[in-house]
């Protein structure tokens, strides 16, 4: 009796965390939401938050999940770590980025690469907030009671071969964002959901080193 | 003509891979040194797999998660994801064919999509039924080989430890392909790790088993 007591509770937690993110609808003013949003941004230094990613793949029944921390310090300065079940690190500070691949260190400089400034686009956009700004994606806002919703839809062709829409989900506590689901092609996606935030806290510069 | 000797000779010279390999050189055994059961990754039926994994083809990288489930018996889905998601490519794969599902723009192309084919066909360490072997001895190696259609596989054990494989190489049209080196194999489990290359094509790939 005890057990199916305790997967009740478990059931309606895990259902009350996914209807948060549910019943949502076109914003009456999207510019409104825009214009807040970005304010929010602006007056963000820094985040620290723990993430669970999942990754939902049409032909396994199981999600994947992996789990770590996240690092984001203005101007540009993003620490992106996975923990478990694997260790792999990457750092983006400036124009560099450095990836810790269990023990294999590499560096990178972002501007001389396509593929990473692109990568630092979406990194440092999504844990900002402000990729909406981006003039590559096409945006689209959306709200509840709890989140707002902005849909983005990558302009150019290639990009949505691999990435079909980015969906980002920001507390409207807060206004840092809460989810990120990243959807490709063939219904497969990755949902990214940060918790345990921490906004303007001061987080040390040496946290960006690459180390 | 002479241009074309001349580029003939070129692409005989660079690609090794196009020459017929030798296959077992080796000493054949008899039916009494036949080969015992081997531990394979999916001995213990296994929902899924997963690899951490890392892709040198040329000078490009990819690391990211190796996610393999058994569909049928003998056919398997691979699917490789980066660690934060993004899929790079989706295969299935049988003992003697693959067929590709996704693959994204820069390995889109048949000449590369054919070899992580065999990467995985070389790392994925399967149980092979009802197949008519082949045993060599090799010094302290036996070499079991079996065929399936245009494939040929030799997998390459410790005579002295009956259930642990050490390698396992792929031929097609008996063209060497690619060879997985395993690790860290035990006594009664799958290897922890393999490490696979190719013959005249510039890839090298890692695969470390994360177990639940």
């Amino acid at each position: 009796m005890k057990k199916i007591t305790s997967l009740l509770i478990g059931f309606v937690l895990v259902a009350n965390v996914f209807a948060q993110y549910d019943g949502m609808k076109p914003a009456p003013d999207q510019n409104a939401v825009k214009a807040k949003l970005e304010k929010a941004a602006t007056e963000t230094n820094d985040i620290f938050a723990e993430f669970v990613q999942e990754k939902n793949l049409s032909v396994l029944e199981e999600v994947i999940t992996s789990r770590g921390t996240f690092h984001f310090k203005k101007e540009n300065k993003v620490r992106w770590s996975y923990t478990s079940p694997f260790k792999y690190l990457i750092v983006i500070n400036g124009q560099k980025m450095y990836i810790n691949d269990e023990g294999k260190q590499k560096e990178y400089d972002v501007k001389s690469n396509k593929m990473f400034r692109e990568i630092n686009k979406v990194v440092v956009g999504t844990v900002q907030g402000n990729l909406f700004k981006n003039a590559d994606y096409k945006s689209e806002f959306l709200e509840n009671q709890g989140f707002y919703l902005v849909k983005m839809v990558p302009v150019d062709v290639k990009m949505r071969e691999f990435l079909q829409e980015i969906h980002l989900y920001f507390d409207k506590k807060d206004l840092t964002v809460s989810r990120l689901k990243m959807m490709e092609q063939g219904g497969d996606f990755t949902l990214v959901n940060f918790v345990e935030k921490k906004v303007n806290q001061g987080i040390a510069d040496t946290q960006f080193d690459f180390k | 003509m002479r241009k074309i000797l001349t580029a003939l000779w070129i692409v005989m010279i660079c690609f090794p891979s196009c020459q017929v390999a030798s296959i077992s050189k080796g000493e054949p055994v008899k039916d009494n040194d036949t080969w015992p059961a081997y531990s394979h990754y999916f001995s213990g039926n296994p929902a899924r797999l997963i690899f951490k994994s890392s892709l040198q083809i040329s000078k490009q990288n990819f690391s990211g998660l190796l996610i393999i489930k058994q569909t049928l018996p003998g056919e398997y889905r691979t699917l490789f994801t980066t660690e934060t998601g993004f899929k790079v490519f989706d295969f299935t794969i049988k003992n003697d064919s693959y067929a590709i599902n996704y693959a994204v723009g820069a390995l889109n192309k048949k000449f590369i999509a054919s070899r992580l084919a065999y990467t995985v066909q070389a790392m994925l360490l399967r149980e092979i039924a009802n197949k008519d072997f082949a045993v060599y001895r090799v010094g302290e190696f036996s070499i079991q080989s079996y065929s399936v259609g245009k494939y040929m596989y030799e997998l390459k054990r410790d005579r002295t430890l009956s259930e642990k494989v050490f390698g396992q190489t792929v031929y097609v049209k008996g063209k060497k392909k690619a060879e997985a080196t395993f690790y860290g194999s035990k006594e009664g489990l799958a290897p922890d790790s393999s490490s696979v290359n190719h013959t005249g094509f510039p890839l090298l790939a890692t695969f470390r088993w994360l177990k639940d």
